[in-house]
């Protein structure tokens, strides 16, 4: 049947649900206007019970829809169960970043984080060059361990590159973020000297303070 | 220990803790599930208000301390009501006199329930304002189970966002870390028991006055809004407030019927804890301030009635609204200023009528509203009830309207959670005019 769709959970699934479409109506529109035309076409013999059989008959198609998801959500979360946390936050988190569109940028996370607890010592300070949407991300994940840094980019004892939107280049131990100049090419501004610790991915490093 | 027998037992002293309160006020006018429901609200409030009261005002640490105060506190209470308990104890009766359908629906409730727990446990924390604001929070806070006050550090009072934002969800969540470990998600439970003391709020208050099965239909219909589902088992902190506005409006409803103090009390109580979840807990605590002042002159009842209102709520908001002063926190994280967006209109209307977040609930509230208008002047009790909805979503109406809030409803972002916090609330007030206007157009014979 048509309308026994599940929708991807994505980062807006927690703001609307999308509309299920038929043809060029959604249901939801459709099931509404069926339920006030029944309400009219009865108005003279309405009793409150006659009332909540034509909500009935309107709620049903979208409520199939909801059974049809609550359905497969026990399903999953029943798999998930037999996982452990560590796992399901990783498939929690690709899952999402497909569904909104983000391709590996937020399903990346895990696996660095990962290899950021292995290469730097907890308690350390961290500095992060990230999306801004993303970073919240990280924070959460490394709060309980490490200490972050936001005011000055220099007092960080370890710098975390995630796909950061702007470029950064590491040469001689040193590295550097780059801007757009106002003459149309790019200057280099100083962040740093670093040693490479770990390049976890192509735009993704974990860089010790020398 | 087991992780579940935790979680048990973290929750289980939060219903004790409520409980007290809520018996001593409510006594028999409501059903023992109902009273649980109650119980969970007041006793979350009053375990996160002590929290805060001590971690951000008294600056102590979190420790086992805690756990020793409120033992004696439910202690306390228990003794305090045990006649209510022997009795319980004594009478020892279950009512399992159900229609079929009630049954069903019964079932198809608790099945819902059980899935949203399910969910909550087993999902981890991965939603935008969850891993930055709510969840984050608890997690700040559980490095040192400590506010930080040190400005120069990250998790300054709370860290990066909205640090203007009320403790009660971050600091429930903390309680919860606290017991069962900072890295587990089960903490997320909470969300899962706002849904459920929603539902039960929803049957047992609209059973009362309307029937247990039309209270069960009810439930239902709200339990099987997709959004509302999803919100069950996610941090946010949406679902909560929705809560506390159903219990508030609730007994407001209930203190214009009866007159009695302990209704407006307690009303007072859950309006004071809403403010406690979120910045907008203050919008419409003025509306209900606004509606009761008016209802007070109106009906020529003493205006030193509000004190029941005022005190409990005041109690409540004073240890939050001297932090907030203290650390000159903004008001609202409104871009203010006079815009007009037409599209504005189009884009609400495609969250309430077009979207598959509310099944077709908004649809059902204009053709009660449409059905009912007329007769909705002469019952006060409704009048009051409906005026407060509808200062309540003027306000929003007003922010996203004419002021830079107009870009949440343009991107499809906090619009619709916004308009969440007034669904059980209204859908609780829609179902006791429903039943009044078939009650008087039968009795009027047309």
């Amino acid at each position: 049947m048509l309308w026994l769709v599940r929708a991807a959970e994505n980062l807006n699934s927690v703001n609307f649900n999308p509309a299920l479409i038929w043809g060029w109506l959604s249901l939801t529109l459709f099931s509404g206007l069926f339920f006030w035309l029944l309400v009219w076409l009865n108005r003279k013999t309405l009793t409150l019970k006659k009332f909540f059989l034509i909500l009935i008959i309107a709620w049903l198609p979208l409520a199939a829809n909801f059974f049809y998801n609550l359905y497969l959500t026990i399903k999953e979360d029943i798999n998930w169960l037999k996982i452990d946390q560590d796992e399901r936050r990783q498939l929690a988190l690709c899952q999402i970043s497909r569904a909104s569109g983000l391709n590996e940028t937020l399903c990346g996370l895990n696996d660095f984080v990962e290899a950021v607890k292995q290469t730097v010592p907890a308690g350390a300070s961290i500095q992060l060059a990230a999306e801004p949407g993303l970073k919240s991300y990280f924070y959460y994940d490394l709060i309980p361990t490490y200490r972050i840094v936001v005011a000055d980019l220099v007092r960080a004892d370890y710098f975390l590159v995630y796909a950061p939107p702007e470029s950064y280049v590491y040469a001689d131990r040193t590295l550097y973020r780059q801007l757009p100049s106002q003459d149309g090419n790019e200057i280099r501004e100083k962040i740093g000297d670093y040693d490479l610790i770990k390049q976890v991915a192509p735009r993704q490093f974990i860089l010790k303070r020398l | 220990m087991m992780p579940l027998l935790k979680i048990i037992i973290s929750a289980g002293i939060i219903f004790l803790l409520g409980w007290p309160l809520v018996d001593w006020l409510i006594k028999q006018r409501f059903k023992p599930l109902a009273k649980m429901a109650l119980a969970w609200l007041t006793g979350s409030g009053l375990l996160a208000w002590q929290l805060f009261l001590f971690l951000a005002i008294g600056k102590l640490t979190l420790g086992n301390w805690f756990w020793y105060l409120i033992t004696v506190e439910a202690g306390v209470g228990l003794f305090w009501r045990r006649a209510s308990v022997i009795a319980w104890w004594r009478a020892k009766k279950f009512n399992f006199k159900f229609t079929w359908q009630e049954w069903l629906l019964g079932a198809l409730l608790t099945l819902i329930i059980a899935a949203a727990c399910l969910s909550a446990l087993v999902r981890p924390t991965i939603t935008y304002d969850s891993v930055a604001i709510w969840s984050w929070r608890a997690r700040a806070l559980s490095v040192s189970n400590a506010f930080d006050f040190n400005p120069e550090s990250f998790t300054y009072l709370g860290g990066i966002f909205h640090r203007n934002y009320p403790w009660q969800v971050p600091l429930l969540l903390s309680w919860f870390n606290y017991n069962l470990g900072a890295s587990e998600n089960a903490a997320n439970i909470i969300f899962c028991f706002y849904f459920a003391a929603i539902i039960i709020l929803l049957a047992a208050a609209i059973g009362k006055r309307a029937g247990r099965i039309v209270g069960l239909l009810a439930a239902i219909f709200f339990a099987t809004m997709p959004l509302i589902f999803y919100h069950a088992a996610t941090a946010y902190a949406d679902l909560p407030l929705a809560a506390y506005l159903l219990a508030g409006i609730i007994f407001l409803v209930e203190w214009w019927r009866e007159q009695r103090w302990q209704m407006l009390a307690l009303a007072g109580v859950f309006f004071g804890l809403a403010c406690l979840i979120k910045l907008e807990g203050a919008l419409f605590l003025l509306a209900a301030l606004a509606v009761i002042l008016m209802g007070l002159i109106k009906e020529k009842i003493k205006l030193n009635k509000i004190l029941f209102w005022l005190l409990p709520l005041i109690i409540i908001i004073l240890p939050w609204s001297y932090f907030f002063i203290k650390y000159q926190f903004a008001l609202t994280n409104i871009e203010w200023g006079l815009t007009w967006q037409p599209r504005v209109i189009l884009s609400l209307a495609a969250a309430l009528f077009w979207h598959n977040s509310w099944n077709v609930y908004w649809f059902v509230l204009v053709a009660v509203l449409f059905l009912s208008w007329s007769r909705l002047k002469k019952n006060r009790v409704l009048f009051y009830g409906w005026l407060w909805l509808g200062l309540a979503i003027s306000g929003f109406l007003i922010l996203y309207l004419f002021t830079g809030e107009s870009r949440f409803v343009l991107n499809q972002t906090a619009a619709s959670r916004n308009f969440l916090l007034l669904v059980p609330a209204s859908l609780y007030l829609a179902v006791l005019s429903l039943r009044q206007y078939f009650y008087e157009k039968n009795n009027s014979g047309n």
